[in-house]
């Protein structure tokens, strides 16, 4: 055996394992290993007699008291906190009930004026429903006839543009024969402007799709 | 014990003013003299073991019913020592031993050993003063200390060897312990020292 394991012992010792007669041989031949036992004897002969702090007679009743007093007081947070989220919880439902009534648009006595009215258009009854469908119809027909002028015109331009052959091709044919051609531009500038119609008729199908939902009724041009 | 520990805090949360007793006059030796030798300050101790048994009792919850009751506790007392320790400004701080007794009739340096271990303790720095403390006063075992620090055994293991060698070293400085005659040195040790 050497000091290291003796040391090693001398700890098992001291957490109160039986060792001395492992060690014994070891310690008759070695001084510093014999004075550290000794000290260790001394140590374990001290914390013996090593009294332990005693707590005061009042402390026991103390700490019971503010224990108690503690619990009560944050059992009573907790019934006001409770209370707290119950008035905010009742609080937050009486405004979702009351909030559709206080927000909903006044009826309008007055008839909305149309977004586009012509020659012979009869004036819509006054309620959003009829208005929102008065608008789409506004909508396409405007649509519509912003294409016709636009093909009016394409019609004016067209005889301008020259071209090989063309000349011969106005000065042979009958006022008929360029209606195909005429129809064909009708048809391509319809076409290009088709995109446009069709965002226009989007959108209002959008708006019309928000709003809550009604009794189906056939209205043309939607 | 388990299932007793259980019954305890179980009552304890039902505020059984009874309960709540029992349970602080199970510990409160324990989380006192911990206290005591870890702050060194009879008055800090008091004011700290009342505040320990406020957390003990607000934290009852948490309280894992699988595992015993007093290493938690004393857990909850080590940290609120440190917690002290680092908000109070350092003092000198001489312990009253004069409050503690020592126990019937003693040698002649059993008084002087006691106050030398006494002194020897306040020298050790905080982790080997804690677990040494809580191995040979209060008798906790080395898994409960390790459960009480949150930390291996194993390190527990090193911490209380380191503050035993350092305690042997301050009773041979102060000649409390036997020293080796002049005259009858063996030949030298063939060994590691500690």
């Amino acid at each position: 055996m050497n000091c290291q394991s003796c040391l090693t012992l001398l700890q098992d010792r001291l957490d109160g394992l039986t060792v001395d007669h492992v060690i014994e041989e070891h310690l008759r031949g070695c001084p510093e290993c014999r004075a550290i036992h000794a000290s260790a004897t001394r140590l374990q002969e001290g914390l013996r007699r090593l009294p332990p702090p005693t707590p005061p007679r009042d402390l026991a009743p103390a700490i019971v008291a503010s224990v108690l007093t503690d619990a009560r007081a944050r059992r009573r947070r907790r019934f006001v906190a409770a209370l707290a989220v119950a008035a905010a919880v009742l609080l937050a439902v009486g405004i979702s009930l009351l909030w559709p009534v206080t927000t909903q648009a006044p009826v309008d006595p007055q008839p909305p004026a149309p977004l586009a009215q012509g020659p012979g258009e009869r004036v819509p009854d006054a309620n959003l429903r009829q208005s929102v469908a008065e608008v789409g119809s506004a909508v396409v027909s405007l649509t519509n006839r912003t294409a016709e002028e636009t093909v009016e015109q394409a019609r004016v331009l067209l005889p301008v543009v020259t071209g090989p052959g063309l000349d011969e091709l106005l000065m042979d044919q009958t006022f008929d024969a360029p209606a195909l051609p005429f129809n064909e531009a009708g048809q391509a500038i319809s076409a290009s402007l088709e995109p446009v119609t069709s965002s226009a008729v989007r959108a209002v199908g959008l708006f019309l799709r928000d709003l809550p939902p009604v009794e189906a009724q056939a209205k043309p041009g939607l | 014990m388990l299932a007793d520990d259980a019954t305890l805090v179980r009552r304890c949360l039902g505020e059984d003013a009874d309960a709540v007793r029992a349970l602080v006059e199970r510990f409160q030796g324990d989380v006192f003299g911990l206290c005591v030798r870890l702050l060194r300050h009879r008055q800090d101790a008091e004011d700290v073991a009342q505040e320990v048994f406020l957390r003990v009792f607000r934290s009852l919850r948490r309280w894992d019913a699988s595992r015993p009751l007093k290493p938690w506790v004393m857990g909850i007392t080590v940290n609120r020592c440190r917690t002290w320790m680092a908000r109070r400004p350092r003092r000198p701080e001489p312990v009253d031993y004069l409050q503690d007794t020592l126990p019937g009739p003693a040698p002649d340096d059993s008084a002087e050993l006691v106050a030398g271990i006494q002194a020897a303790l306040g020298e050790l720095r905080l982790e080997y003063r804690t677990v040494f403390v809580m191995f040979h006063e209060q008798g906790l075992p080395y898994e409960d200390i390790a459960l009480a620090l949150d930390r291996p055994v194993g390190t527990v293991k090193t911490w209380l060897h380191r503050a035993r060698v350092e305690m042997l070293e301050h009773l041979r400085r102060q000649g409390l312990v036997p020293h080796e005659k002049a005259g009858t040195e063996a030949p030298p040790s063939r060994g590691n020292r500690p």
